[in-house]
């Protein structure tokens, strides 16, 4: 792949939305209303703020180390050995996340669209797609990414206007009843999908106008932002705190609640499944990307189409692992672990290396 | 390449036959200075050429004997008779005072013919005879003339029946090169328009002419193009869709990599746009390069007609590509794996309807969409007077018929019929074509997986689309960096104040990055 093809700053809003838009979206008020009740919209736009400092933090890497990945960066601002150490966790921590939300995705198909067919098929033709895209380089990546935009903000659009119908704004009161505690406990769990910004730190390098390039990274997280908190508060005023806390998958459940004026489908959420499929796979779809960079700089090496292909074994008995649904939200939590980590290595970076850089000068002076 | 080649590629294309006829027997034969000799070694070469005429005429007023050599039916025989044989016999005089060596320098100053040239080489006389050119040799002199007196007999200009319009300009292409480049220049008056000339073909000697507009086209796009055909190593080429498969970068695609059409309006727009035309002589069909999707989408009457009808019709055509591909898909998904998506009412007549049929759906829908491939292929290939029939036997008997037999469910009927329709409403058929073959795959991917299934597929051939290019441009280059100049003439046509500039990408000016 040639590292010289250079992207306009505007392909950045996509692909940081997608980046954070994925298969987390249908599980996320569920956790987040258990643990916070009815303010669990004022976490995700606690996180939505901090990811705000995120990705600022990640731009100001990208514009100190110009031409370099996160994970390049990663060795530059520790050093040989600690770098690889850290990079392994990032790889770690990344293929887990692919493999195993293939796993979900994969059963969450079965559960609403192909209950007989089996989860082999629906996994590997995910991860050929991905290869597919991926050894075609990161221009191809960026156009697929503006094409599908349109189309997952027209469904999610589609999916919160046609719920209003049937909520009820009563469900969302009293605002912070419950302290300030829990909302901050749940904060803790929703930055999880808003780590997929680091996304934006592989991509990097292909940018050349930085200062539009960070205008757009701000409006991208913001629509994300706001889309979480929409679905989370529809989930909300729809269901009440109670009932959501009890659904698998809310916002699938919130399709299916929707009652159309005019009879045009019977049940919608076939429909926002279907949907849901571009969803995933562009998420999927970028954190591949950024696992196969990890790997390159952790072995050294150029071959783009061999660290490709070299994933599709690892994903595939990482998809396959768990025994049920149960088994893939308890391994879940591994790399939501290591997404901990990973969000304090990533902010660390940029004080390490502000540190770094004003040992230099005093040397120098 | 020397300069001198070079030159000569810049000049007329009978130069350029010469020129490189001239490298493919490299050695240079010179030609003799006996009428005799020179007669018995065309003989040889042309054995087995009947129609290629030798005739021997003398001065009167001089007593020179000359040789004139042509093929009979490729000559105009007015300039033959009246310009060259009368001239010839009765009129030229004063070889007396001259050398033998000056007298065709003498011959090319007098004859009432244009551009005749003047030849020492044996082979480089050979390419000019066979497109149709007198060589006149003259005794005593080691010259020979070339004389351009070919026939004009051609079709002349006439209304595109490919691609109609009800405003536009209603001339089109011609199989002659000449006449196709001189209706492109009286669009285009403009000194920066340039014509480059090539010729393709071992066997065919084809004459093929690169137009693009400096300053406007990109040179890169304009380089890559130049390298593509020069580099052609094939021993026929007889029309443009041979050039374009040798041309295409993704030959196993099945969306196409340049755009084909007759239409000198449409192709003039694409030269102000900043884009290649090839035209091949001998097809009317030139080609445009590069393209991007949208352009597929986009047909002549569009910039004739009144903006916001325009820019409906355009979105109407992207809602009928995109159906064209998926409504049987989505039909076959919904009724055999999803039936809880369709309305309550609509899902009892399905299934009311299909108690007494017994093939499965997939059979039915094959069925029928194999019909309707029967149906347009057939209506395609017979004469006006006959097709009319076939659309009576197609629509009403068929339709009808296979609905009363209880072969196939109604629906069905409607679904393909539908479809079939969406795809008549692209305007460039080989596009057109190309939906068929997506549809037949999105039909497969329904039948095994569902919705699902058909997301993937879709999703797949997006990866397609994303990753092709045409010299340089990606092909879904009008949609992906974000700019709403973009805009103004894909999915909808602004007015045509906001259209007048090159596409950004196009634009030499703006030579930053793509």
């Amino acid at each position: 792949m040639d590292n010289t093809s250079k992207l306009k700053s505007i392909s950045m809003l996509s692909i940081v939305i997608h980046s954070m838009i994925g298969l987390r979206l249908l599980t996320l008020p569920r956790d987040l209303v258990s643990l916070a009740g009815n303010d669990a919209w004022i976490s995700v736009l606690i996180s939505g703020l901090v990811s705000l400092i995120i990705g600022y933090s990640y731009y100001w890497l990208g514009l100190k180390y110009r031409g370099l990945n996160l994970s390049q960066i990663a060795e530059a601002v520790f050093g040989k050995f600690i770098g690889k150490i850290i990079l392994s966790i990032f790889v770690v921590y990344i293929t887990l996340a692919i493999g195993l939300s293939i796993r979900a995705f994969s059963d969450s198909i079965q559960f609403f669209l192909l209950d007989t067919t089996p989860s082999f098929f629906i996994i590997i033709s995910m991860i050929i797609a991905c290869t597919y895209c991926l050894i075609n380089g990161i221009k191809t990546i960026s156009i697929l990414m503006d094409i599908l935009l349109p189309v997952i903000l027209f469904s999610i659009i589609l999916l919160v206007s046609f719920s209003t119908t049937n909520m009820d704004r009563a469900n969302l009161l009293p605002v912070l009843h419950t302290g300030i505690m829990p909302v901050l406990g749940a904060y803790v769990e929703s930055i999880h999908p808003f780590l997929g910004l680091g996304v934006m730190a592989y991509v990097m390098p292909h940018f050349s106008e930085f200062k539009d390039t960070k205008k757009w990274i701000f409006i991208g997280i913001l629509i994300v932002t706001f889309i979480y908190i929409a679905i989370v508060m529809m989930c909300i005023m729809v269901f009440g705190s109670k009932e959501t806390e009890h659904l698998i998958y809310p916002t699938i459940i919130l399709s299916k609640s929707i009652q159309f004026e005019v009879q045009l489908f019977e049940r919608a959420e076939s429909f926002f499944i279907s949907s849901w499929i571009p969803i995933t796979f562009s998420t999927m779809l970028l954190f591949y990307y950024s696992s196969v960079l990890n790997l390159k700089a952790l072995f050294n090496t150029n071959k783009h189409n061999f660290i490709v292909y070299l994933h599709i074994p690892v994903l595939l008995l990482i998809a396959l692992y768990p025994k049920n649904i149960v088994n893939v939200y308890e391994y879940l939590k591994i790399p939501t672990y290591l997404a901990a980590g990973f969000s304090i290595i990533s902010i660390s970076m940029p004080v390490i290396s502000i540190l770094k850089s004003k040992k230099k000068k005093n040397n120098c002076i | 390449m020397d300069s001198r080649n070079f030159f000569r590629r810049k000049g007329s294309a009978s130069k350029i036959k010469i020129h490189l006829n001239r490298n493919k027997s490299d050695e240079i034969e010179p030609l003799s200075l006996s009428l005799k000799d020179n007669l018995n070694k065309l003989k040889t070469t042309f054995e087995h050429c009947e129609d290629l005429v030798y005739r021997k005429v003398s001065s009167k007023k001089s007593n020179v004997d000359f040789l004139l050599v042509y093929f009979g039916e490729m000559i105009e025989k007015n300039t033959l008779n009246n310009n060259i044989l009368k001239y010839l016999i009765h009129d030229i005089d004063g070889f007396s005072k001259r050398k033998s060596y000056e007298y065709s320098k003498f011959i090319k100053a007098s004859l009432p013919v244009s551009n005749i040239e003047e030849v020492t080489d044996y082979n480089s006389i050979i390419g000019p005879l066979l497109s149709g050119d007198i060589i006149l040799f003259t005794e005593d002199c080691y010259c020979a003339l070339i004389i351009p007196a070919k026939t004009s007999d051609e079709r002349s200009i006439a209304p595109s029946a490919t691609e109609r319009t009800i405003r536009g300009p209603q001339d089109a292409f011609v199989e002659n090169i000449n006449k196709n480049i001189h209706l492109i220049r009286k669009r285009i008056q403009d000194p920066n328009l340039a014509v480059e000339f090539f010729t393709l073909g071992h066997s065919t000697n084809t004459n093929i002419a690169l137009l693009y507009i400096k300053g406007i086209a990109k040179n890169d796009i304009i380089n890559k193009i130049r390298l593509k055909i020069s580099t052609i190593d094939s021993s026929s080429i007889l029309a443009s869709a041979q050039l374009e498969q040798l041309i295409e970068s993704h030959k196993w695609s099945l969306f196409p990599q340049t755009l084909a059409t007759d239409r000198p309006d449409k192709l003039s727009r694409s030269l102000l746009e900043g884009r290649a035309v090839i035209i091949v002589n001998g097809t009317p069909f030139a080609l445009i390069a590069p393209v991007t999707f949208a352009m597929f989408f986009n047909s002549s009457d569009d910039y004739f007609e009144r903006t916001i009808v325009t820019s409906t019709i355009r979105i109407v055509r992207y809602i009928c590509f995109i159906s064209s591909i998926f409504l049987p898909a989505l039909y076959l998904a919904m009724t055999s794996y999803h039936p809880g998506m369709l309305p309550t009412p609509l899902a009892l007549y399905i299934t009311g309807a299909r108690v007494g049929l017994p093939f499965p759906s997939l059979v039915e829908l094959v069925f029928m969409q194999f019909t309707t491939e029967v149906l347009i292929e057939a209506s395609v290939r017979l004469p006006k007077a006959i097709g009319q029939t076939v659309g009576i036997v197609g629509g009403l008997v068929i339709g009808q018929s296979v609905v009363q037999a209880g072969l196939v469910n109604p629906l069905i009927v409607i679904v393909v019929s539908l479809t079939a329709l969406a795809t008549f409403i692209l305007p460039v058929y080989t596009f057109a074509l190309s939906t068929r073959i997506l549809r037949a795959i999105m039909i497969i991917a329904a039948a095994t997986f569902g919705l699902y299934g058909i997301v993937i597929a879709g999703l797949f051939i997006l990866i397609h689309m994303s990753s092709i290019e045409s010299f340089g441009i990606r092909y879904l280059e009008d949609f992906s960096p974000y700019s709403l100049s973009k805009l103004k003439d894909t999915l909808i046509k602004a007015p045509h104040q906001y259209i007048n500039r090159a596409p950004e990408y196009l634009n030499e000016k703006n030579n930053d990055e793509v």
